[in-house]
């Protein structure tokens, strides 16, 4: 295990609502990986082993979330509109009257923020296996951030390379401010720091297991 | 007299394999695909493309445009295999579900969520499996990627592949390697919708009462012009309304990608059904009345788990008809494993169609 910082350079926009977690990313492409299907109950939730090292309380994962500067916002909308079309043409005698204005049947156009960072980049740091965390991002990640379905966040660089840390606290704590959700208490974390309710531990959509953590400011 | 007979297959073979499909599309026709009205002129969807020195917004087809087509594709290859196509007979929540993907509506038992089901639902309509959608109370997630059609132009063509550029300079007629601004492939038209009140063989048409109507008007018309009157010459102005719009000039070329992750050979089949049906008649964006947004492939590079897969090419073989532009020797005919597996469960399909809560 080593301190490795992780870039990925995108193509283009990206539809990020919060920083994206490396190990809950890296948990992700495992999953994917070994064709995980989705927990049914919360007893069936898990976080696969990652190659990545855990702090020496067993608390957290020893990797940041992503750091990226928004250079433009775009807006772009996602549109839906009920197939009128072939509801006249292939309907049933009883599809008689369709209220396009509310229930089931609404259309709707929903506005999406996307953004192009700054050098079309986002960072992660770690302590972690370089090689076993190339291979899960080059080979299972090719697009981060939400409507990947539509092509938002598409990667065309994964660079995972070793660097130096920048001391103590490295890779969680730079600074005084975490770089990650953390336990209030940890060591050499700022008096001001900003708290939040999080999950200190993957997969971070798991809200049952919330608790009040030291936040970055920019999540 | 025909009989059927529904069999349950073998178990599918488990192979998961990334499978991506790159396009260079070509614009037969004009195409009209607008974000927004200013006034009455309509603009064509942009977005922004890092260019050195700054950002430029360039022409682009939306992904989700792109998806729609391919599940709509989907729909109607589903509907075919089952031999609904000629009596469909949908409800309105199967209409939902084939052609928008469905939703939850909030109805079924939400608590209890059958793995059951969901098997049930991926075995009868493979394509939802791929692309995702909801059915009574749950949500299936996709498995496919899809991404904008953008322009191949100055602009883009440093994100592209290398053939694709290449391809598009042959094709433009550059030199290898040069593109011109996409700005050039934005123009920019007007029509004008008229009135038949003001064509006077029309007129001679209406009923007696309607043709004095429209004769007292265009006479108050004509007095409100001589007077000045703005208010009487607002009231009395004809309907013919002028509208311009932006439209992507015919034969520009643009590069759009698909991929899904598939984990057995009837997910294979389905998504080269889903494309392939897709490709054979491409339409997209408005104005098709008037012979808008016909797409027409003209290569395409497979990349399976990251790897190219064999030469650039396109290929338009469905079901073993005659649209062989590019005989493809090394794999079977798009389509035939996704159209025996589901026409096996015909009345299945049929019967889950009408029952559906989408």
């Amino acid at each position: 295990m080593v301190p490795i910082q992780v870039t990925a350079t995108l193509r283009g926009t990206i539809a990020l609502r919060n920083a994206i977690a490396l190990d809950g990313l890296l948990g992700a492409a495992v999953c994917m990986r070994d064709g995980v299907t989705p927990p049914m109950t919360e007893a069936e939730i898990a976080c696969p082993e990652i190659p990545v090292a855990k702090s020496a309380c067993g608390r957290v994962y020893l990797a940041t979330v992503s750091v990226g500067e928004a250079e433009l916002r775009h807006r772009r909308w996602t549109n839906r509109r009920f197939p009128l079309a072939e509801a006249q043409s292939m309907g049933a005698a009883s599809v008689r009257r369709i209220n396009i204005s509310g229930g089931p049947c609404k259309s709707y156009r929903i506005p999406l923020e996307t953004m192009m960072l700054r050098d079309d980049q986002l960072r992660w740091w770690c302590v972690g296996d370089e090689d076993a965390v190339r291979r899960l991002l080059t080979e299972e990640v090719g697009y981060l951030g939400a409507r990947r379905a539509v092509g938002q966040g598409a990667v065309r660089e994964w660079t995972v390379e070793r660097c130096e840390p920048w001391g103590d606290g490295f890779p969680v704590v730079r600074d005084g401010e975490p770089m990650r959700s953390l336990p209030p208490d940890w060591p050499g974390l700022a008096p001001d720091v900003e708290r939040a309710f999080r999950v200190c531990l993957p997969p971070y959509w798991r809200r049952s297991r919330e608790e009040l953590c030291a936040v970055p400011r920019w999540t | 007299m025909t009989t059927t007979t529904e069999t349950t297959p073998a178990a599918p073979i488990k192979r998961r394999e990334r499978r991506r499909y790159e396009f260079l599309l070509q614009a037969m026709s004009p195409i009209a695909h607008h974000s927004n009205v200013d006034g009455n002129i309509a603009s064509f969807f942009r977005k922004p493309v890092r260019v050195p020195g700054g950002i430029e917004e360039v022409l682009y087809l939306t992904a989700d445009t792109m998806r729609h087509l391919i599940r709509e594709s989907a729909a109607y290859a589903t509907l075919d295999a089952i031999g609904a196509l000629d009596d469909p007979n949908l409800s309105e929540a199967a209409l939902r579900l084939l052609f928008a993907g469905g939703m939850l509506t909030g109805r079924g038992d939400s608590q209890a969520i059958k793995l059951d089901f969901y098997r049930e639902l991926v075995d009868l309509v493979p394509s939802l499996g791929l692309l995702g959608g909801c059915a009574d109370a749950r949500m299936v997630p996709g498995k496919t990627v899809v991404e904008d059609a953008t322009l191949v132009c100055e602009e883009t063509m440093s994100y592209l592949p290398e053939w694709a550029v290449r391809h598009a300079s042959a094709l433009l007629g550059f030199d290898e390697g040069h593109l011109d601004s996409g700005t050039n492939y934005a123009e920019l038209v007007q029509r004008v919708r008229m009135d038949p009140m003001m064509d006077p063989a029309k007129v001679q048409l209406l009923s007696a009462g309607a043709r004095a109507e429209v004769e007292g008007r265009l006479v108050a018309s004509e007095t409100a012009h001589a007077t000045d009157d703005a208010k009487a010459r607002d009231a009395s102005k004809v309907t013919m309304m002028p509208f311009r719009y932006e439209r992507m000039v015919q034969g520009s070329v643009l590069f759009w990608a698909v991929e899904a992750t598939c984990h057995t050979d009837l997910e294979m089949d389905t998504l080269d059904t889903m494309v392939w049906t897709a490709m054979a008649n491409a339409r997209v964006g408005g104005k098709r009345g008037t012979g808008h947004g016909l797409l027409k492939p003209v290569a395409l590079q497979e990349i399976r788990n990251n790897r190219p897969f064999g030469p650039v090419r396109v290929s338009m073989r469905l079901l073993g008809d005659a649209r062989t532009e590019v005989r493809i020797e090394d794999r079977p005919p798009p389509g035939e494993m996704f159209r025996a597996h589901v026409a096996a469960r015909a009345t299945k399909v049929r019967e889950f169609l009408q029952k559906v809560n989408a």
